[in-house]
């Protein structure tokens, strides 16, 4: 086969597997509503299979469900070195609070 | 077994300010935003401290307080900013190839690199850290508020179309390019920074 015919039939075959599985670009919002709700099945299985082949856009929902469990841990535990009320603001509530107590 | 009891309120913002203002601040991402619901819990709670039931600890408790606080901030929020999305121009599109025989795949400068995050590795995470903070607080504000009632606050999502007043098809638009833009801002900032070492 010469070498533009060889392009042409990978093209092709491209195309055939971007019918069954989509493209990176459904499979991008396929991934992001996966993190929200339950998919129909169908999508669930293209999403899948397109994932199973394609490393870059399961790195794109590795890393986007590596975000959320960054943050959600996060926002779990109080870690000392965050900054706490300022000296300022402390007193403002306390007094206030203690206005209100009276 | 002994109910847990309330202390004294006059000692309540030295033992509990700074949680509370941690807490608050890794939802709202504004101090004067963040002391503000920290001040209203107090003064919500010493108003309701005879209803305190002694079902959970005193900080668990003034938690709650807070954490309807912040729900009511985002509700206010929420109604100051518009969440249409325009769906036609293709925003946030750009990360895939428009056409040709390449169409719908990764455009070859976009597509996600390895990040090799090394979950032992304290010092890097402290980095990823500062590195998402950042990210999150450059990103639209419509987008953020979004983003931190779903990633933060776990909502799900008819609560927040509930909660801000936004249609699931456009929260869905919002979600995927928060994410998008979020995932990009690290990889060109955090990923960059760390090569160049």
């Amino acid at each position: 086969m010469s070498s533009q015919g060889q392009s042409k039939a990978m093209a092709r075959l491209a195309h055939a597997i971007h019918k069954i599985v989509g493209s990176c670009r459904e499979t991008g919002h396929l991934s992001s509503r996966a993190m929200d709700e339950k998919l129909p099945i169908g999508q669930r299985l293209r999403l899948r299979m397109h994932l199973a082949m394609c490393a870059f856009c399961r790195r794109n929902a590795r890393q986007l469900e590596l975000i959320r469990q960054f943050l959600r841990h996060q926002a779990a535990v109080d870690e000392q070195p965050e900054p706490g009320l300022s000296d300022q603001a402390r007193q403002r509530i306390q007094s206030r609070l203690s206005g209100d107590m009276s | 077994m002994t109910r847990p009891e309330l202390s004294d309120p006059g000692g309540w913002v030295a033992r509990h300010g700074d949680y509370l203002f941690r807490f608050a601040m890794k939802r709202v991402r504004d101090e004067a935003v963040a002391e503000d619901v920290v001040q209203e819990t107090f003064l919500a709670a010493l108003k309701a401290r005879d209803r305190f039931a002694g079902q959970s600890t005193e900080r668990t408790w003034l938690t709650g307080i807070l954490k309807n606080k912040i729900i009511d901030h985002f509700r206010r929020s929420g109604r100051e900013v518009s969440f249409e999305v325009d769906d036609r121009t293709g925003a946030g599109e750009d990360n895939y190839v428009p056409s040709g025989p390449e169409s719908g795949n990764w455009a070859p400068d976009k597509r996600p690199a390895d990040w090799q995050l090394n979950p032992g590795d304290r010092a890097e995470q402290q980095e990823f850290w500062e590195y998402l903070n950042r990210c999150l607080d450059s990103l639209d504000h419509k987008y953020s508020l979004v983003f931190v009632l779903r990633e933060i606050e776990e909502m799900v999502t008819e609560e927040i179309c509930n909660v801000l007043d936004v249609t699931s098809t456009n929260l869905r638009v919002i979600l995927y390019r928060a994410r998008k833009q979020l995932r990009a801002c690290l990889e060109s900032h955090w990923l960059e920074k760390r090569k160049g070492r």
